[in-house]
This record gives C-alpha cells, structure tokens and sequence, in this order.
C-alpha cells in the first residue's frame, strides 16, 4: 500500500571518536505490496537500514520517499515514526510483557482511541487470523514462542499498517515451527496486501517469501534482484555466500574452443557458461564458486552411473575428512597439487586420504567477474 | 581423617566469626530496646548495659509528647518519596530517549547534586525560603527537601530504567503512541520494582534527616521527628529511658520499612553505585 | 508529537536542579564579600575572606579532623566490608547470607540523631560501656569526652553505621564472579582465603571504588551524629559543623568561604565516581 524509494542513502554511527559506516550509498525501490528480503549476515547494516525505514534512525544522507512524500532526507525525519503508518515484528517480539496478548494487540488501536467495541472486533479478527484465540487473556510470558510471534504480529498488523518490517522473525523460533511461520506471513501479505520488508541473515527466509532481494554486506548494497537470480548469478563471493554454501577455489581461467575453462591444479577443469557478456570477466587468474549440492564425488572403484543427470565428470580429488551434517556427509576434498579445499554433500562418508572423481552439474560453476569485489562507485 | 577434622573446625569457627560479629552490630538496638522500656525507678538503679524489668510508660509519654512531629515526618517522607520517585522517574525517561552530548553533562550535574554535602547550601536555602515566604512551614521543607531528593530520585531512576529494553519504547513508537502514553502504559508499569527501590530509598533518607528541618524549621510544631530527638539527648535532667524512648519511636517506621521492604532499600542503595545490576 | 519533546519530562527536575546550581553560585558570589550581620555594607574583598579563613586555626583543625575522620571510615569500613562480605560470601545458606547482611546494613536504616543518641549513652561515663570495663579491671575511657579519644569514639560510631554498605557491594561484587572460576580453585584445593586474594578481590575493583566515594562523600557530610552527640565542641567539629556555626553567628561570607572549600573536596570526589558511573551507565 506504500512504494518505497530510497536515494543516496548514507548512515554513519559516531561514538567517541570512532565513526563507523553503517550504510553507505544505498539506492533501493520497493514497489507497493511488494514482498522485499534484505540478506545479510550480522553487522552488515540490514538491520539499521530497516530502522531508517521505520524512522527510528535518521539517515546521515540521502532520500527516503513513502510514495512520493519524502519521511527521511540528510539528517533529519521529516515524518515522525508514529506518523508513518509502520508495523514492525521485532527479533525478541517486543511485547509488552506487563500487558495481556489482547492488550498488546490492541495497544496501537486504544493509542488512536478507537471504541472498546471497534477494539475487540479487530484483535478478534486478527486473532483468528493468527489462531491464538485461546491464548489472549494471558501474559505473553505464558504463551509459547510461535504464540508470542502470532502476537507480535497480530499488535503490528492491527493498526492495518502500510509497510510491515520483519527483524529476523523467525530466528527465535524452533526450526519445526520456522516454516509454519513463514507460511502465515505469505498468506497474511497475500490477504492484506501491505508491502512487506523482512531482514534476515537467513536465505530461507528470503526465499520463502520474498520476490525481490537486496543483498548487503559491510554497509554495501551489493546486488539487488529476483532470489533465484542472486543466487544463480551472484556479482561477488560474498553475495553467494549471503544466499548460500559455497565453494570457492582459485582457478586459471582460458579461452578454449568457443567457451571458458577454468583450471584447477593438473586434475580438475570445469567448462563455464558465461553468457552473452563476457567481457567483464576475467581471463588468467580468477576465482569460481559452485555450490556443494552441485558436486557429486564417487570413489574410484565405484560405478559412477548413479550419478543422476546433467553432471559431468571434471577432475579427481583427494578426500581430507568426512563429517555429517543434516542429513547428508559432508566429504571435504583437496586436490592433489593445488592449495584450496571444498566439499560435497554424499549419501556415505568416504575415508580420508581415499581418492575420488568429481562430478559437477553443467553450467552451475560461477565465475566472479573482475569488479566484482569491488566497492561500488563511492 | 584429620582434613575432616580441619575443614569442620573451620565450618564451626566461621560461624563463630559471624555470629560475634552479628551480635556486636546489634548490641545498639539491644541497648535501645532494653532502655527504651525502663521505668523511671530501673533507670535509677541499673545501668544502661542491664535489662530490667519492662514498661511502657516511657514510651508512651514520648510518643504523647512527639506525635504531631510523627505526623509532620510522615507527612513528609512520603510526599518527598513519592514526588521525588515519579519526577524523577519522568526525568530519568528524559534520559533514556536523549541522545545528545548535553544528556552526559545533565547527568553528571544530577550525580554531583546527589552527592553534595547539602549542608553547604544552608544560607541561600534559608535566604530563599524567607524571600517566598515558607521558611518555618510545612510547605517550605518539602520543598527543601525536595531540592536535595529529587536528583537523588532521578539518578535512582536513570540507572533502573537503563535495564529497560530499547525495543519496548520503539514498538511503542511504532504502533503510534506519543511521550506521554509510552510514559505512563509503557515505561512506569516496567520500572515499578525500581519505583518502589526510589520511593523506599528516599523515604527512609529523608525520614532521618536531621540538617534540613534544623536549618529551615524554629517552630517545635512544624519540626520533624529526627530533629525532635535533639531535646531528648543526655544532660542534666534528662532520664536516659526517655532519651532511649524517644530514638526507639523516631526509629520504628524506618526499621519497619527496612524489615519488610529491605530488599528495595537494598536494590536502592546498590543502584547509587553499581548501576542496574543492584 | 515529536520524541524530542520529552525534554519537558526533565524540565520539573531540572528546575530543583537549577536551584540547587543557584544555591553554589550563591555561596561563590558571597565568598568573595566580607558580608556578616555586624558589618554595616557588603563590600566586594576578592580572596580577603578566604585569606582570613584558611589562616584561622580552628579552620585547620577541622579540616583535618573531618579528612581524617574520612580517611579512617574509608579505611575501616572498607576493611570490615571486605571481611563481612567474604564471612556472607562463603555461607552456603541462601537464607543466612540475607539475614547477616540484613544485620550489618540495618544501622543504615536508623536516623542518625537517634544513633547518636543510643550511642552517647553507650560512651557515657560510669552508667555506659564503662561500668562493663571497670567491673572486668580494664582500663577507663572517657570516650567522646576527651580530646583524644573523641574521633576515634566518633569513627567507632561511623563504622557501625557504614561497614555494612561496603559490605554489600564487596558481597555484589563476590557473587558476580563466574562460579567456574571459583569452582576450578577449589578443584586445585585452594583454601577460602586463597580464592578471596586470588579470585574474589582482583575481581572487585568496582566495589572498592564505588564504596570508598560513598564513605569518603558520607564522611565529608558527617554533622548529625557530632551534633546531636557533643554540640558545637571543639574536639569534635568538623567542617560543616564549622560553617554551620559560622551561619549561626551571622558570618555568611565565612561560611560560603568554608562551603566552597567543601564543594570543591567533594567535587573532586564525586566528579571522577560520577565519569565512571555514566560510562557504565551508558554502556550498559
């Protein structure tokens, strides 16, 4: 119900004589009902940049624009927070814990002092919603977490905001609970049609819900795009593994034939789909990621045919360790006379110091290109 | 096993330890309870270390003769607790939400003002009570009292209401209420522990005072009752049992409050120095 | 309503505030007058005033008796905080350990007027403390009744009534110390004595400072207890009995004088406590 629009922005925390970037030149539009993800890991700023949005931060420069009215320009609020018809789920919820569930959700309808009658009928309404008629008339210290994070929302979507700001919703919540949750948010954003910001370190969150994602990382707006676009075709490192695991290896980088090789050590070379534009890639040194999901190792005297579809084999490693992590092992692997290790995720642990072929899916290997780490123009 | 041995010795003599010690600390309150319920004839006859037998007729005639002091100190004690906790306590809010440099120097000014041996400013106290006209009357120590109290309030406060977590305020913020709703629905029902720490702390202070009904008060019946104890010290003519009769009468609210609410006190005293861990 | 409107909400505390500011400059101002009820103008003098005083040797002597009163409670009382703190330290009785800090804090609770009152009779001569002594042969003491024995008396008096403060915050101190740290002394067969010098005291240095401006501002305040106990007596006046009576006999201009020289002491006092607590304060 709101567009926002975001020019220039800048944000820097002074203490003593320290100064500190926090954000620096963001530009960043969000189309109204949009659903926005920002990813990035702690530190990186998402979360002051959303507290600049909400205005419970001034932005040290720049334009922040609900619509076209401009709430936040160089230093000052224009719009005070109270005024700008905000909903916000905080990460510790932020309930009121001296007020009832009933209370708390109705705390921003007594402040516009709607009727006693108006009040029950909407935190009713979104209590049904959210399914936590039963618990109202407790404190919120006597609910459970996913109730308490039902409240939060129900308080923050009482006052039928424009814009809801999500801080890490669900990163309080247990993981069997995490997808419940994420499942309401959509529907409630489908339903109530406000747009929607959520901040999270987490790229399931991003990619559960949002349509559109900005990437952050040392007070940068790295890349901003459709979620399977950042993830398939990240600018930097550092946006790749903001959306997710990732392998990185120093490669030597040819042309050969029609298309890119990148070498690594005598035994491995991967074939890379650049695309159209090349020409801002690097030839020679380079650095490639691909996904530990998108490698598949088999040791030497297995057959390599249950290997599914769409992988080739590109080389031969040596396995360091094996470990288990959800539901899979994770088989770490050096090359034989390169520096550099990744992994792979595989059905069984394979012995260290065993030797196995490497198998990878076609056109999954990124290239990162030449500027890619570098800070955008100042 | 002479370990055992050893470490039950210890156990027994670090009971000792404390319980020499415990008993020396409340040898006053001894002495004060025993002579405060001596009859005239016991005073005259036993010292003041020995019990005798118990009477009421001191404590009685003191209490007839300092009940409308009493009266003044409660009157007192609990306006200068109660304006000093709540003013402060908005003050306090004052600080939480500022951000800039001039909070740091208003606070050190409120901590200065705390600390300050208030004696000194006895001459312009008393020079400015006359000029308004309330020098000698109950108005006119309240107020006095409330120029040494209410930075004490207000430190107390600004350090309870540090532990206050920042996104209760925001999501106030958020859902639209202004300084006075988050004041008064938000902030005053989470700070009531530290509340009642500042209104126990202050009573309990300005109860005791002695220096300010001395300066601003010459009337016996606006005065307070740890100022009426002066009368009641040792001298030519004075019976020891009402000496100790009157101190027991002036010391009963306090020791009450200390008793039942000394946790408060305790949280109080501790928030003077330690910051919101007390 | 814009969130910097809350500057109101200060504003009833800042007003006592300001007239607590006016009170100082006040006294600054009249320090530098010769102002008494028997002199006839009020005449600007500069540091005449000031000059007179410090050279006056009954400002010397309590001066010295209040910094050495001072001194003695800062050291005494930490001390018996220290040894109270660890005694309620090492009871593992959850209950015990409120009831014997309960016990040395109460006196804190009692106006000091009727402190000095219970303990006037306890120093009194042949019904007090005395009758005890002379009864098992030791020898006579006057008390605050003697030149000599007057302070030490007073600080016994003091120490009763403060000890127990720094005992709390040595006992907050103590208990702030991670359990592991004292559990792996104990693993190492460490006495108790060796965890309170290795473990527990490095570990309150907080506490000491905390306690010690609170004794040292507590002290340079001490009036009521003197008062109520001896009068106006020289062997027992301090500072701010001293311009008390200077105000009594109408010397304002010598009583600002002995104000500002007991400001200044306690603002060297309190500012540096105060710098420590805001920078816990603020990074709390």
């Amino acid at each position: 119900m709101v567009a926002i629009k975001i020019e220039n922005l800048s944000k820097k925390f002074v203490k003593k004589n320290n100064v500190t970037n926090a954000l620096q030149n963001i530009n960043l539009e969000i189309g109204n009902k949009q659903f926005f993800g920002i990813l990035g890991s702690s530190g990186s700023g998402k979360t002051t940049l959303m507290r600049i949005i909400a205005g419970l931060e001034v932005p040290t420069k720049g334009i922040i624009r609900f619509d076209d009215k401009i709430v936040s320009k160089d230093g000052k609020t224009i719009v005070e927070v109270e005024d700008r018809n905000v909903g916000m789920v905080f990460q510790n919820w932020a309930l009121y814990p001296h007020l009832t569930n009933f209370e708390n959700i109705a705390f921003p309808l007594r402040v516009k002092r709607l009727s006693p009658s108006a009040i029950k009928n909407k935190v009713t309404e979104l209590a049904d919603m959210l399914n936590i008629r039963e618990v109202l008339y407790k404190k919120p210290r006597e609910s459970s977490g996913g109730q308490q994070q039902r409240v939060a929302y129900a308080r923050a979507l009482s006052k039928d905001p424009s814009l809801l700001l999500l801080d890490e919703p669900f990163s309080n919540l247990d993981a069997t609970i995490k997808d419940v949750a994420r499942n309401y948010t959509r529907e409630l954003q489908e339903k109530l049609g406000f747009t929607a910001i959520i901040v999270s370190h987490d790229p399931a969150d991003i990619f559960s819900l949002s349509k559109s994602v900005g990437v952050i990382h040392k007070s940068l707006m790295l890349q901003v795009g459709k979620p399977i676009d950042v993830y398939k075709k990240p600018l930097t490192v550092e946006v790749a593994r903001a959306t997710g695991e990732l392998n990185v290896l120093k490669a030597a980088i040819s042309e050969e034939g029609n298309g890119y090789v990148a070498r690594a050590g005598k035994n491995l070379s991967i074939p890379l789909d650049l695309g159209i534009d090349s020409s801002n890639f690097s030839r020679g040194e380079g650095t490639i990621g691909f996904r530990p999901d998108e490698i598949k190792v088999v040791r030497l005297e297995e057959d390599p045919s249950s290997i599914g579809k769409g992988f080739f084999e590109c080389g031969e490693g040596i396995v360091v360790i094996s470990s288990y992590s959800q539901g899979s092992f994770r088989v770490n692997l050096k090359l034989e006379d390169s520096e550099g290790e990744f992994f792979s995720l595989n059905n069984t642990p394979i012995p260290a110091g065993e030797k196995v072929r490497i198998f990878i899916r076609k056109g999954s290997a990124i290239l990162f290109p030449l500027n890619g780490h570098e800070i955008p123009a100042k | 096993m002479p370990n055992h041995y050893l470490r039950i010795t210890r156990r027994i003599a670090h009971h000792i330890v404390l319980i020499v010690l415990a008993i020396i600390w409340l040898f006053p309150v001894y002495v004060l309870v025993i002579n405060s319920l001596k009859s005239t004839a016991s005073v005259l006859t036993t010292p003041i270390l020995f019990p005798a037998a118990s009477s009421l007729t001191a404590i009685i005639t003191v209490s007839r003769a300092i009940s409308g002091t009493l009266l003044n100190s409660l009157i007192i004690a609990i306006s200068v607790a109660a304006v000093s906790a709540i003013i402060g306590s908005m003050a306090a809010y004052y600080f939480y939400r500022a951000t800039s440099k001039i909070n740091d120097v208003i606070f050190t000014i409120i901590a200065i003002a705390t600390f300050i041996p208030y004696e000194v400013t006895a001459v312009p106290l008393i020079k400015l009570l006359i000029n308004i006209h309330i020098f000698d009357s109950l108005p006119g120590l309240i107020f006095s009292f409330l120029i040494f109290f209410l930075p004490t309030g207000a430190l107390l406060m600004s350090i309870f209401l540090a532990v206050l977590p920042r996104s209760a305020i925001e999501s106030a913020r958020i859902d639209g209420a202004n300084n006075w709703t988050i004041f008064s629905k938000v902030v005053f029902p989470l700070t009531y522990p530290g509340l009642v720490s500042t209104f126990i702390f202050v009573f309990i202070e300005s109860w005791n005072n002695f220096f300010i009904p001395l300066m601003t008060t010459n009337t016996p019946n606006i005065s307070t009752v740890s100022l009426v104890l002066q009368s009641y010290t040792g001298g030519y003519g004075v019976l020891y049992n009402d000496s100790f009769a009157a101190a027991a009468v002036a010391s009963v609210v306090p020791l009450v409050i200390f008793v039942l609410l000394g946790r408060y006190f305790v949280r109080g005293l501790m928030a003077m120095g330690n910051g919101a861990k007390g | 309503m814009k969130f910097q409107k809350s500057i109101i909400f200060s504003i009833p505390a800042l007003i006592f505030g300001a007239v607590l500011l006016y009170f100082l400059l006040w006294n600054l101002y009249f320090s530098f007058t010769n102002w008494s009820t028997s002199g006839l103008v009020i005449k600007f003098v500069g540091l005449q005033t000031y000059g007179k005083i410090l050279a006056r040797s009954d400002f010397i002597s309590t001066l010295s008796r209040t910094l050495l009163w001072t001194l003695g409670n800062f050291l005494v009382c930490n001390a018996l905080g220290v040894l109270f703190a660890s005694l309620i330290f090492f009871l593992k009785n959850q209950r015990l350990k409120t009831i014997y800090s309960s016990l040395f804090l109460y006196p804190l609770a009692i106006a000091l007027s009727a402190v000095a009152i219970i303990w006037d009779w306890i120093y009194s001569k042949s019904e007090g403390i005395d009758y005890i002594f002379r009864h098992l042969g030791l020898p006579s003491f006057s008390w605050i009744g003697s030149a000599s024995q007057a302070l030490p008396s007073l600080i016994i008096i003091t120490m009763w009534v403060y000890s127990g403060l720094a005992a709390i915050f040595y006992l907050a101190a103590f208990q702030n110390v991670s359990s592991e740290s004292i559990e792996s002394a104990k693993l190492d067969s460490a006495g108790p004595f060796r965890i309170l010098r290795k473990i527990l005291l490095p570990e309150s240095k907080n506490a000491f400072i905390v306690s010690s401006a609170l004794l040292i501002i507590f002290s340079l305040r001490t009036f009521t207890i003197p008062y109520v106990a001896t009068g106006i007596n020289p062997n027992t006046e301090t500072s701010v009995l001293y311009l008390f009576n200077f105000f009594d006999y109408g010397y304002y201009a010598d009583a600002a004088v002995v104000s500002i020289i007991v400001v200044v002491i306690a603002i060297v006092v309190v500012i540096p406590y105060a710098l420590f607590g805001i920078k816990r304060w603020i990074s709390a």
